[in-house]
């Protein structure tokens, strides 16, 4: 063994001769069994872990306090205000929701277009959309004014009501949308994750564990009908979650389009959205998967191939979020509607430029060095440039929402909109929501997909 | 059923025991029944000694009991819940204002003017509308107070006393024989019952100063100057064709200021071409010169001086306007020609700011012209007005009394420091303060006595015409409390002593006459007749100065007081509605702040001052730091800053020491000397370095360039290419062009008139030419016609210009096809009788811009009729301020002449425009916002779970929303010191509240509803009498508030109400009606009378064929 692989850890070059592996380091299945599960195995996760569970754990009680505040006290502790009804809560949850995207874009498109490489990334990217999601969730949850008749926005047939929602609002649209993505991302993760549990349940020493994975394995014993069904609900599960991707946030960004705010109701949303939200979440990725790869050892399960093949979907998703910055202003102007031309002009060069341009530059400029090799496959260099992004996505929400409202149709009503600390508090309080569970889900369930890694892997004997 | 078989004759006994029923009740009822004969089983037992624990332990869970006590007999014309008007007054700077109030089960809710007054014909101000507030403050005094014997700090504790006591201690003091070293202390007096009191009193030696800090004394003693007496000018609004008012806002600040806003708007009728010319010359930006047809801004100091050049200029009139006069001579020019034409016709009017000579010489140009006797009569005035208010006051400080009784007013407050009125007080032995609070004098004063409110007392008081009004008392004393004229008549020892016996026999009435007068709230034709007038020799006209024809030299700064729109001299400092009430130009609330003109402002930028930061103002010895704030309209070098902020005693609201609650703005008394009493020159102010938050409503932070330039794009017109933009939110014109339009297209004024033609309505409207692309007959001076489309080629833009303003409204409604299938259809409203859903009413608004002065007595009307919540000043900041209906206001160059460098002004309303395609009504996940069949935006509060996406999508942003709870008591009035007041005080709040209108909870959007709890009781009525809604019966809140009968609503389905034919008018057009909404509340366009002398442009070019059919303009 270990004779026809190469033994350098650069797998970034595309030979003609043949496929680049994906797994590097002369590992076999066993090894691959051995080298996921010795995460969870391990008598004592890494210091690491501890340390920036401690924080993310510190961050999930603020967001907690802040959640109980806003109920005690009412939606008032944010800055929204009268033209700017929506604030920082809306900016988040599109944020989330866009971060969202990657895991079952992955996950699911990926699958479908038969791309081998998403093997390595696709159970914690889907890991990363549930939870993204949750987050998101959490902010049009309390973002209304009465968050204790919140189910009144569902279809619920009662008879306190006596009338349905209104079908027509957009919202009602989203509360569709992101629900059902929610519902069919987490089938999809956790069926994926099935034979995995079972892998782990095999191996559990203690009690506990036993129980525990037991049930959440659903009595998977690896026969080969099992296996077959299992292809085949996948597949039905890939085939579901496809257009799920694209189209929740296409409703998320009917919110806007729909409405007749200037900046707001302009048609391009729906792909520019989407677009977005797969260029933000790649980068989230990339964000956690690198320090992850590093903590538990697994540059060669995800390696840099994975990583720059991502880096290549993040930066060609950055050129058409540019272009839709361009197109947005082509046709702001060349609809000659006055409102909607001095929307934009006033993005750029109003009082909201500086956070126009952190956006263009974190989002246009910056990606551009993914040009480079260099960058693409230099592990510092493009979680530097991930976080750009997602910073960059961040402002694109929040000047598409704020910038819009503080400035519409009469400039009687413009207003400036100043955050207060629960906003503030409240956004880092979701990222300790979201590295919180990230950092169980890295502890307690494969983060790599075990049986599907070995799936792509060369079989022995037939390595050429 | 196997029942036993009951015979008449078996007793209850045998029948209990027959087998039959004891299967049947073993049956029906089962082993618990069973279970009693033989004594409770354990479980039994325990279950009923349980439930009877909590049961009885529950009968201490209870309502609080209450005791009702019902009619036996119903008063007359009393049904519950329905509100009951009467009429009474109160007095306002020396005036009676006539008022109307609204009762709701025995207590008043809401004030407006009384409509039946000769005078004031209903008008109020936002002062009257916010009044009502007074009687329900919980820091109104309810007991009498003495001062804590021992205690001989500054500012001593008060106990709390009874009346006896203060009576024993006041009645040997003012029933003595001789009253010589007795000093009373009050304001203006309006009262001829307590006119008749001080009378008695100071024939036994007492006396009697008057002193408010802001009263007439420049302008009496400018009459006295002129015609060698006092007398008060009475302002003939309707007569008056050509206006010109110097330093003076008549139709807002003044006590007069409702009565002459309806008589001046009595002449802005363009339609019946009736429209007088005003100019304003002034410094501080005023309603009158936002509302004038031409404004100068000119120094308070160099004011004397235009007056010399104009009288000059009078006499230099040729009859004709030299063209090549600089912009400013011209003007001059153009006024003097206009009064000179307008002999007996016109008027000029002095502001108090300015000294009395000025006003001598006013009142002697006004006598040469002609107007004396035509447009301004004089009537003697009630005694007491003739004192010169800061001479007394100087009296009173060096008197050397040992007994001063202060009837109201806050002269330690207000009074000029120097005088040390504070030290005078607590230097006199006995002092006694007669007011509803334990303001600063109040707190220098041995005792407090609490008198009744005006509106728990009988009143009386002389209107400003001199006629006499009663005031009926509207709710018994809240607090156990007597009227002043009941206090000093019972202090004195007088026989009558109570307050209805001494107003009647004030007035002298009895019977029905007597009857009549209470129940009208005014002594029919008791107006005060006008007297004639001859001008004295020797009245002085000023010499005629430069100092207003140049440009600012940079270096001179001059400091002016004004009176504060919110607050007045400081009264109503514990009021929170008039705290949280913009002012209307500046647009500041709870806060006052140091007025700057642009240009001023780069000048002062040198040193170092900044907008929105405090900078130290500094007179003789005395330093005050102001926030610093630019006005457009300034008079350059002219400073302004309001009075009557800073209050240190005022309350939980406008700030109080005791409390801890922070002043509201900053005093500014301290640089006020009787000498410079209005203004004074000052040195540059200095920077302090620090930054202060000012709670604005509009502009809340320095707009920068490209926002400005846009928001004069917007307002008017695109100012570049000095054409109009069909988008602009501001339809204005002069009355030049619109005389040419109506010349082309008259006004059928019958129109309406003939019922029950429905059908021909349609053809007629249909036909009539002022429809024809129905939008913007009137506009802008050099206005690109109207776009229509056939015409758009003609019009030589070309395919290139495709994209631009003209066309784009088009390329909107492909949109809107669903809505608007008619191509290029942009008729916004279009009356169908037989079509559509709606067979019932369709309510509407029509707001004129023409008459509307930006007086915001609407905004707290509506905030009064409809339960609106104050915020604070740090949720005004933020812009969460809930006002439903709010005056935009912008400004603007001046459209006419490029020479102009004073800006132009216009208020616009703007409230709930009940569009009938609501952008808000369809984003609505929970559809809380829905539509009625009388076309009505209606808000379903209790549905409502504050998404806020309608809020969003408003175009009009007029939706307003609770971002906290607002509701109870507590929170209702949002202020500083609410939390330092116990529950059961705040809850006095509460019976101000109008009943018939929800209150809104925490996180629920609201909005103006067009008063719809008034169209629902007029409705009500109606159908109870069996008739129909009159054309004009329902009368929304900012309707009824508005003295220039600016807003007009009803049924738009009535040919015959006011609001159709306001629909009908050409000058309308709705707001952003580009975006297809077809809001119900419509503008007309604003007319100004330009003088074409003063006109650069021609807009009656603007006008469809006027040109060519004219194409010699006619000479002006």
């Amino acid at each position: 063994m270990a004779t026809t692989v190469e033994p350098i850890l650069d797998n970034t070059f595309d030979d003609p001769d043949h496929r680049s592996p994906l797994v590097l380091g002369n590992m076999d299945y066993a090894d691959v069994t051995d080298k996921v599960c010795s995460i969870w195995e391990a008598d004592k996760a890494p210091k690491v872990w501890w340390l920036v569970l401690i924080m993310a754990i510190s961050m999930l009680m603020m967001f907690g306090a802040c959640i109980s505040h806003l109920l005690m006290k009412g939606v008032g502790v944010w800055g929204n205000n009268n033209p700017a009804y929506w604030g920082w809560p809306i900016v988040n949850f599109v944020f989330w929701v866009g971060i969202g995207h990657a895991g079952t874009l992955i996950s699911a498109i990926l699958f479908l277009f038969r791309q081998n490489w998403r093997t390595s990334i696709n159970r914690a990217a889907e890991a990363m959309t549930i939870f993204a999601v949750i987050c998101a969730g959490t902010y049009p949850g309390v973002h209304i004014g009465r968050v204790w008749v919140f189910y009144w926005l569902f279809p619920v047939p009662s008879e306190h009501l006596a009338m349905w929602p209104n079908f027509r609002s957009p919202l009602l649209w989203d509360v569709f949308a992101v629900s059902t993505y929610f519902t069919v991302s987490l089938l999809f993760w956790y069926m994926g994750m099935v034979p995995d549990i079972a892998t782990y349940r095999d191996r559990a020493k203690t009690k506990i564990r036993k129980l525990a994975y037991g049930l959440l394995s659903l009595g998977w014993t690896g026969s080969a009908r099992g296996w077959h069904r299992y292809e085949a609900a996948y597949v039905i599960l890939a085939a579901l979650a496809t257009p799920l991707v694209l189209s929740v946030h296409t409703i998320v960004s009917f919110d806007f389009a729909v409405s007749q705010v200037p900046g707001w109701h302009t048609t391009i949303f729906p792909p520019y959205f989407v677009a977005g939200a797969i260029f933000s979440g790649f980068a989230m990725v990339v964000t956690l998967l690198v320090p992850a790869r590093k903590i538990y050892g697994l540059q060669n399960l995800i390696t840099i191939r994975h990583l720059e093949n991502m880096n290549k979907i993040i930066m060609a998703t950055g050129l058409m979020v540019g272009t839709a910055y361009g197109i947005e202003f082509f046709i702001s102007w060349y609809s000659g509607v006055p409102p909607e031309r001095f929307a934009f002009y006033n993005r750029a060069f109003g009082n909201y430029w500086w956070a126009y341009w952190i956006m263009v530059t974190c989002n246009v400029f910056i990606p551009q060095l993914f040009w480079f090799k260099f960058f693409r496959t230099n592990t510092i260099a493009m979680v530097v440039i991930c976080i750009c992004v997602n910073i960059g996505m961040w402002f694109e929400r929040f000047v598409i929402t704020v910038t819009s409202l503080c400035r519409d149709y009469l400039p009687s009503s413009w207003h400036y909109f100043h955050p207060t600390e629960i906003d503030i508090m409240m956004f880092i309080g979701s990222f300790g929501l979201f590295t919180t569970l990230f950092l169980l889900f890295c502890r307690y369930l494969p983060i790599i997909a075990i049986s599907e890694v070995k799936s792509i892997m060369p079989i022995k004997g037939d390595e050429h | 059923m196997n029942r036993p078989k009951l015979k008449s004759d078996i007793d209850i006994e045998q029948m209990e025991q027959s087998p039959e029923l004891q299967q049947a009740i073993e049956r029906d009822f089962g082993s618990a029944i069973g279970e009693l004969p033989d004594g409770f089983s354990r479980r039994r037992w325990m279950q009923l000694m349980g439930a009877s624990l909590a049961l009885g332990g529950m009968t201490g869970c209870r309502y609080k009991e209450e005791q009702i006590a019902p009619y036996a007999f119903r008063p007359q014309n009393r049904v519950p819940g329905v509100a009951e008007k009467f009429a009474s007054t109160f007095d306002f700077g020396g005036v009676a204002q006539p008022l109307l109030a609204t009762c709701f089960d025995g207590r008043p809710i809401k004030l407006d003017g009384n409509p039946d007054h000769p005078n004031s014909h209903g008008a109020s101000t936002s002062y009257t509308q916010a009044r009502i507030l007074e009687p329900y403050d919980p820091e109104r005094l309810r007991t009498p107070m003495r001062k804590d014997e021992g205690d001989s700090k500054p500012n001593a504790v008060h106990n709390e006393q009874n009346w006896e006591a203060l009576q024993r201690f006041a009645q040997p003091l003012l029933s003595a024989s001789d009253l010589s070293s007795v000093a009373f202390l009050s304001e203006q007096i309006s009262s001829p019952s307590l006119l008749k009191l001080k009378k008695q009193l100071e024939a036994k030696g007492a006396k009697w100063f008057v002193y408010a800090p802001i009263n007439s004394d420049q302008q009496l003693a400018g009459s006295v100057q002129a015609f060698g007496k006092a007398l008060r000018p009475h302002y003939q609004f309707e007569q008056a064709k050509i206006i010109l008012t110097l330093d003076a806002d008549p139709i807002n600040m003044d006590p007069n200021g409702p009565a002459n806003a309806r008589g001046f708007a009595l002449t802005r009728d363009p339609d019946q071409e009736k429209m007088s010319r005003m100019y304003a010359i002034e410094s501080q930006f005023t309603l009158t010169g936002a509302a004038a047809d031409h404004r100068m801004s000119v120094t308070s100091t160099d004011m004397a001086g235009f007056v010399g050049s104009l009288a000059a200029a009078i006499e230099a009139t040729t009859g004709k306007i030299n063209p090549d006069l600089p912009y400013r001579e011209k003007m001059l020019a153009c006024i003097a020609q206009d009064l000179v034409d307008h002999k007996g016709a016109g008027m000029i009017i002095c502001g108090e700011r300015q000294p009395a000579e000025v006003h001598a010489a006013v009142h002697a140009l006004n006598n040469k012209l002609g107007n004396h006797g035509k447009t301004i009569l004089f009537t003697e005035l009630p005694e007491s007005d003739t004192q010169n208010h800061l001479k007394a006051i100087q009296d009173f400080a060096g008197g050397n009394f040992k007994t001063a009784v202060i009837v109201g007013g806050n002269p330690v407050y207000t009074a000029p420091r120097a005088l040390k009125i504070d030290e005078t007080i607590k230097g006199i032995g006995n002092t006694i303060y007669l007011g509803q609070y334990r303001n600063e004098t109040a707190r220098c004063c041995q005792w407090i006595g609490n008198p009744s409110h005006p509106l728990e007392a009988w009143t009386d008081g002389y209107a400003y015409d001199g006629s006499v009004c009663i005031g009926q008392p509207l709710i018994r004393p809240l607090f156990n409390s007597l009227s002043e004229i009941e206090l000093l008549s019972t202090w004195m020892g007088l026989k009558t002593t109570d307050g209805m016996t001494i107003v009647q026999e004030t007035s002298g009435l009895s019977g029905n006459e007597w009857s009549q007068s209470v129940h009208d709230g005014f002594i029919a034709n008791s107006a005060a007749e006008p007297v004639s007038v001859t001008l004295a020799g020797g009245v002085k006209m000023p010499a005629a100065t430069n100092g207003w024809r140049e440009e600012w030299d940079g270096s001179t700064l001059e400091l002016v007081f004004t009176p504060s729109s919110s607050v007045y001299d400081g009264r109503f400092a514990n009021n929170a509605w008039l705290q949280e009430l913009p002012d209307a130009l500046t647009k500041l609330t709870w806060d006052n702040a140091l007025l700057v003109s642009p240009k001023t402002y780069d000048v002062l930028k040198k040193s170092g001052i900044r907008t929105q930061m405090i900078a130290n103002v500094t007179v003789g010895d005395e330093m005050v730091g102001l926030p610093v704030l630019i006005q457009p309209g300034q008079a350059d070098g002219s400073l302004g800053v309001a009075i009557g902020y800073g209050r240190t005693a005022a309350g939980r609201v406008g700030g109080d020491g005791w409390t801890g609650v922070d002043p509201v703005g900053v005093d500014v008394n301290p640089l006020r000397t009787a000498k410079n009493w209005h203004f004074t020159s000052i040195e540059a102010p200095t920077e302090t370095g620090t930054s202060y938050r000012l709670a604005l409503v509009q502009d809340p932070w320095n707009i920068d360039s490209v926002g400005r330039n846009e928001i004069q794009n917007r307002m008017f017109m695109n100012k570049d290419k000095r054409e109009s933009n069909r988008s602009a939110l501001v339809r204005e014109g002069s009355f030049e062009s619109y005389k040419a339009f109506l010349a082309e297209h008259p006004i059928d004024h019958s129109h309406g008139h003939d019922e029950g033609h429905a059908e021909d309505h349609k053809d007629d409207h249909a036909s009539r030419p002022a429809k024809t692309g129905a939008l913007p007959v009137i506009n802008n001076v050099s206005f690109v016609q109207p776009v229509d489309e056939d015409h758009d080629d003609a019009h030589g833009g070309g395919h290139g210009d495709g994209h631009g303003h003209a066309h784009w409204p088009e390329a909107f409604h492909l949109h809107h096809q669903n809505f608007d299938i008619t191509p290029g259809s942009r008729r916004v409203y279009e009356f169908r009788p037989n079509e559509g859903p709606e067979q019932g009413h369709r309510w509407g608004m029509t707001i004129d811009l023409t008459k509307c002065m930006g007086c915001h007595a609407c905004v707290v009307s509506c905030q009064a009729e409809n339960n609106i919540p104050v915020v604070g000043k740090d949720e005004v900041w933020r812009g969460r301020e809930m006002h439903w209906l709010r005056i935009d206001r912008y400004y603007g160059d001046n459209l006419y002449n490029s020479e102009a460098k004073d800006k132009m002004v216009i208020h616009q309303p703007v409230s709930c425009h009940h569009c009938e395609n609501a952008p808000c009504e369809t984003v609505c996940p929970v559809a809380a916002t829905v539509h009625s069949s009388e076309g009505l935006n209606d808000m379903v509060y209790n549905r409502c779970i504050g998404t806020r996406y309608c809020g969003n999508n408003c175009p009009y942003k007029v939706r307003r929303f609770n971002y906290f709870n607002y509701t109870d008591a507590v929170t209702f009035l949002k202020y500083p010191g609410a939390n330092k007041m116990s529950d059961a005080d705040l809850a006095m709040q509460n019976l101000m509240m109008n009943p018939d209108v929800t209150i809104r909870s925490r996180g629920v959007m609201e909005k103006c509803t067009y008063c719809v709890q008034r169209i629902q009781a007029a409705k009500i009525q109606a159908k109870n009498e069996h008739r129909e809604i009159g054309p004009n019966e329902i009368q929304t809140a900012c309707q009824q508030a508005c003295s220039t009968n600016a807003v007009q609503f009803g049924d738009l389905a009535n040919p015959k109400s006011n609001v159709r034919k306001a629909y009908d008018n050409p000058r309308r057009y709705a707001m952003l009606e580009e975006l297809n909404v077809i809001p119900r509340t419509s503008y007309l366009a604003r007319v100004r009378n330009v003088n074409p002398a003063l006109m650069e442009f021609d807009d009656r070019d603007a006008i469809r064929g006027y040109a060519e059919r004219h194409p010699e303009p006619q000479p002006h």
